[in-house]
């Protein structure tokens, strides 16, 4: 019973393991917007109204919050 | 009744004097499910003439409560099988586990949809929960451990502490929400019992499915 526990919690952390190194070093923006709501320009998005494509002005016209820095649409 | 009524009505009457019988005053003052409506007058204006109808405290209610009750029994009787099954097979579990969370997140990328992820997040762990308290732990196990990623994710991206607090706790509440829906309603639909939780612009395809 402990040999299949040791096995299962093996399997687990190398899945996270490859999941934590995805999530930091392949950044994956479409993600991050699904997840959070901050989003990056170019993404296509499905919103409350409808496929919008992000960037400054999509994102301004809905009263969202555009980050001119880091080209980020804050949506909420 | 007048005579056009009569009229109206005279097969309907002719069928159930034949095949159901008419119930005098008498018998039906006798009858616990039957009450008599006195004529009055609606506020819109419309007269009500006076009429029997059925009891709402009578038979039909306990026939609901009947049925939710035998509801609720097959529903508790189901999570201790499903338990039973997760306790014996573990392994089994944590792959059904695995492969509901890896198709919930595909789902979710697939339907692309702002505000989307607390459905997914909550059903994910609510078809988990279904398959027995061991799925409902993976479930945790997994939830947590995806969130703890976010946390850091979130820093890695130029969030401030409390900011990545308040996401994660916001995908764990819809985590938790959903395990306790499972173990509820081993049955249940996960659209139907998660219907709170779809954002505006959802697409068709991912409702009742």
């Amino acid at each position: 019973m402990a040999k299949i526990f040791t096995i299962l919690f093996l399997i687990l952390l190398s899945i996270f393991a490859s999941l934590f190194v995805f999530y930091l070093h392949l950044d994956n923006d479409k993600d991050i917007c699904l997840d959070n709501g901050t989003c990056k320009e170019g993404l296509m998005i499905n919103t409350q109204y409808g496929f919008i494509r992000i960037n400054k002005e999509s994102c301004l016209k809905y009263n969202w919050f555009w980050d001119d820095k880091t080209k980020y649409c804050i949506i909420h | 009744m007048s005579s056009k009524e009569f009229q109206r009505n005279e097969k309907a009457i002719d069928y159930q004097m034949e095949n159901l019988g008419i119930p005098t005053n008498s018998e039906l003052k006798n009858r616990d499910d039957v009450v008599f409506v006195h004529e009055y007058l609606r506020e819109d204006g419309t007269f009500v003439k006076a009429h029997y109808r059925s009891k709402p405290d009578g038979a039909s209610i306990n026939a609901n409560l009947q049925k939710q009750l035998q509801r609720t029994f097959k529903d508790f009787l189901d999570a201790i099988i499903a338990d039973e099954i997760s306790l014996n097979d573990p392994k089994n579990t944590l792959f059904q586990t695995l492969g509901i969370f890896l198709t919930n997140y595909y789902q979710m990328q697939n339907a692309n949809t702002i505000g989307a992820d607390k459905y997914f997040h909550a059903k994910a762990n609510l078809e988990s929960a279904q398959r027995g308290i061991v799925g409902s732990m993976f479930a945790k196990i997994i939830g947590d451990l995806r969130e703890g990623t976010d946390y850091y994710r979130n820093l890695n991206k130029g969030y401030s502490i409390q900011e990545s607090l308040k996401d994660i706790q916001e995908d764990l509440n819809a985590n938790q929400k959903g395990r306790d829906l499972g173990r509820l309603y081993p049955n249940g639909i996960p659209y139907d019992l998660l219907l709170e939780l779809i954002p505006k612009g959802f697409p068709d395809r991912y409702k009742k499915y």
